[in-house]
């Protein structure tokens, strides 16, 4: 739980960093949609290789996204021996006491852990390279269509880029409590089952209780401040496309075409 | 009992320098010992050490108790991490934030529970930590979270006594707390220590360190710099400068009126002190 950065803004000085919010959002849709589609081996090969180099050179701390990996990894072995059970069929890889085992699940997991991976790659990429300012604009400006249907995309946009700013605060707040509950005796690691349920109680708890707290906190802060939701915002930051983005687009899009021929041409 | 930090230096990432750096200290006997420095200085670094909540990443740390001892160090895989926390029972800053239980008494007991898993006992023991706290009857069945601020920090203060420990830490026990709150809380510390108990408390009150100290911890920048008397710490001008301490209000008007008793720590004592003056 300790030194969790994913979610958190990393301020550096790199191409990625300056890239439009909007051109970042859009890029980042496009290519969840790029794994989202059926798995091709050689195509996929290209698209990881293309994040691990956009993570590069946005500076992206490699450690940050292996330690949200980690946890999960029990659910991955959960995962295999289900579909092992249910998913009968392919060649048989082995027998064991009668059982046998087939390739297609032992495949079919790998491309789903494969696929979370991109995806918290990519998610990485923006949440760790966008200020969440930045990401409130970016999403209001998707958002705006939407004005048409009399919906407060203001509203929706704020909601989405609190919810965001707070993802690290909670994880740290979590923390502390683990932490104060463990010096009153509760064992989160090899407690029993009973013992780590009602350690789970005396987690949660406490962490609803704080959050409402500070939600609280929050919306009379942005009150006192004459927030008002109704009003139509004022823009006080300019964002405008430049070379770099159009360049990123042009690039994008040249990676495109290379990801739909590999997986034309190949397997 | 005693505590020894032998060269202990941890960092909470290793890219990021040391938080504390080569600690060597030795808590000993019941006294009450206070831990300052500036914000950021490791000093609740330090103290979740003693608990084993946080494992040094060089060095160890010796815990000698009455009945039993323990060795904290990264090669040494100390199984009873429990039989840690109960011996030496830490309350967080903002304590108030760990309760969850549907009622005041229920929540104090869920350490000695934890930690006993004898009912009866660990009811014995909380109702007995609560009124020590100044909590009376009426409070058992209340939710804690229907009470003042100050009340909470109590009711969190008697959750961790309950599991009766023999070394109590406070982090920044009177962080937010008004005037009468504090003076119960040193009545506390003072009766706790009287128990026979060693207690370690983190503080930025230079006043009330001044007046229930036996020794002070200076932490700067991850090093202790300084490990004296109070009355010994104040009068370094160098720690108190390094370490960007205030000056305690009778060490001021001792040091302005030339008085050099070392045994002045209260307003009380000053004032006697003055009073015998003037009539001699
Ligand atoms: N969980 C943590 N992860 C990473 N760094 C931390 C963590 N907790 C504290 N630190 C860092 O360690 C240093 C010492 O912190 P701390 O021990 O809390 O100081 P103090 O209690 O004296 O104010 C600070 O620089 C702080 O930023
Ligand atoms: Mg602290």
């Amino acid at each position: 739980m300790n030194n969790v950065v994913f979610g958190r803004y990393q301020n550096k000085d790199t191409l990625v960093h300056k890239l439009d919010v909007r051109v970042k959002l859009f890029l980042m849709i496009a290519l969840m949609v790029l794994v989202f589609l059926p798995f091709k081996a050689y195509s996929f090969a290209f698209l990881f290789l293309f994040l691990i180099i956009s993570l590069v050179i946005a500076k992206v701390n490699f450690i940050s996204i292996y330690r949200v990996v980690k946890p999960m990894r029990f659910m991955f072995i959960i995962l295999l021996i289900i579909n092992v059970l249910t998913i009968r069929e392919g060649r048989v890889l082995f027998d064991i006491n009668n059982f046998l085992v087939y390739d297609t699940p032992i495949y079919q997991t790998v491309y789903i852990v494969f696929r979370i991976i991109m995806l918290l790659m990519i998610s990485t990429l923006l949440t760790s390279t966008s200020k969440p300012t930045e990401l409130t604009y970016g999403i209001r400006f998707y958002l705006k269509p939407l004005t048409i249907f009399k919906i407060n995309t203001h509203e929706i946009a704020i909601m989405i880029s609190i919810a965001l700013r707070f993802i690290p605060t909670l994880l740290e707040e979590t923390n502390k409590i683990m932490k104060s509950q463990t010096s009153r005796g509760v064992d989160f690691k090899y407690g029993k089952f009973k013992e780590k349920t009602l350690g789970i109680t005396s987690l949660i708890v406490p962490l609803f209780v704080s959050s409402f707290e500070k939600a609280d906190d929050l919306a009379i802060a942005m009150l006192s401040r004459g927030y008002d939701s109704d009003k139509a915002r004022s823009e006080y930051r300019r964002f405008k496309i430049g070379r770099k983005d159009v360049m990123s687009i042009l690039l994008f899009i040249l990676f495109t075409a290379v990801y739909f021929l590999l997986r034309r041409y190949t397997i | 009992m005693r505590i020894n930090f032998n060269e202990v230096s941890f960092t909470y990432n290793s890219k990021i320098d040391y938080v504390l750096k080569d600690v060597d200290l030795e808590l000993s006997n019941n006294q009450i010992i206070f831990i300052m420095g500036e914000s950021g200085s490791g000093k609740s670094t330090l103290i979740q050490h003693i608990n084993a909540l946080l494992i040094p990443s060089k060095g160890e740390i010796n815990l000698q108790f009455n009945d039993d001892s323990f060795v904290i160090s990264k090669n040494h895989k100390e199984k009873r991490l429990k039989q840690i926390r109960r011996h030496c029972g830490l309350v967080f800053q903002f304590p108030e934030h760990q309760l969850f239980e549907v009622n005041v008494l229920k929540d104090v007991m869920f350490g000695p529970l934890n930690f006993t898993r004898d009912d009866k006992l660990s009811e014995e023991w909380s109702k007995d930590a609560l009124s020590k706290l100044g909590i009376d009857k009426s409070y058992y069945q209340r939710s804690p979270f229907d009470l003042s601020g100050g009340e909470k920090r109590k009711v969190a203060i008697a959750g961790i006594l309950a599991s009766r420990p023999q070394v109590l830490i406070l982090d920044e026990p009177s962080a937010s707390l008004d005037a009468n709150s504090k003076e119960e809380l040193v009545k506390l510390i003072r009766e706790i220590k009287n128990q026979g108990k060693m207690i370690i408390v983190v503080s930025h009150d230079v006043d009330l360190a001044y007046e229930l100290a036996d020794k002070i911890v200076v932490l700067s920048n991850g090093k202790v710099i300084s490990y004296k008397t109070p009355y010994d710490t104040f009068n370094d001008k160098e720690i108190v400068e390094t370490a960007n301490l205030e000056t305690p209000f009778v060490y001021k008007i001792s040091d302005a009126l030339n008085i050099e008793d070392k045994n002045l720590r209260r307003i009380g004592d000053l004032a006697t002190y003055l009073r015998g003056k003037a009539n001699e």
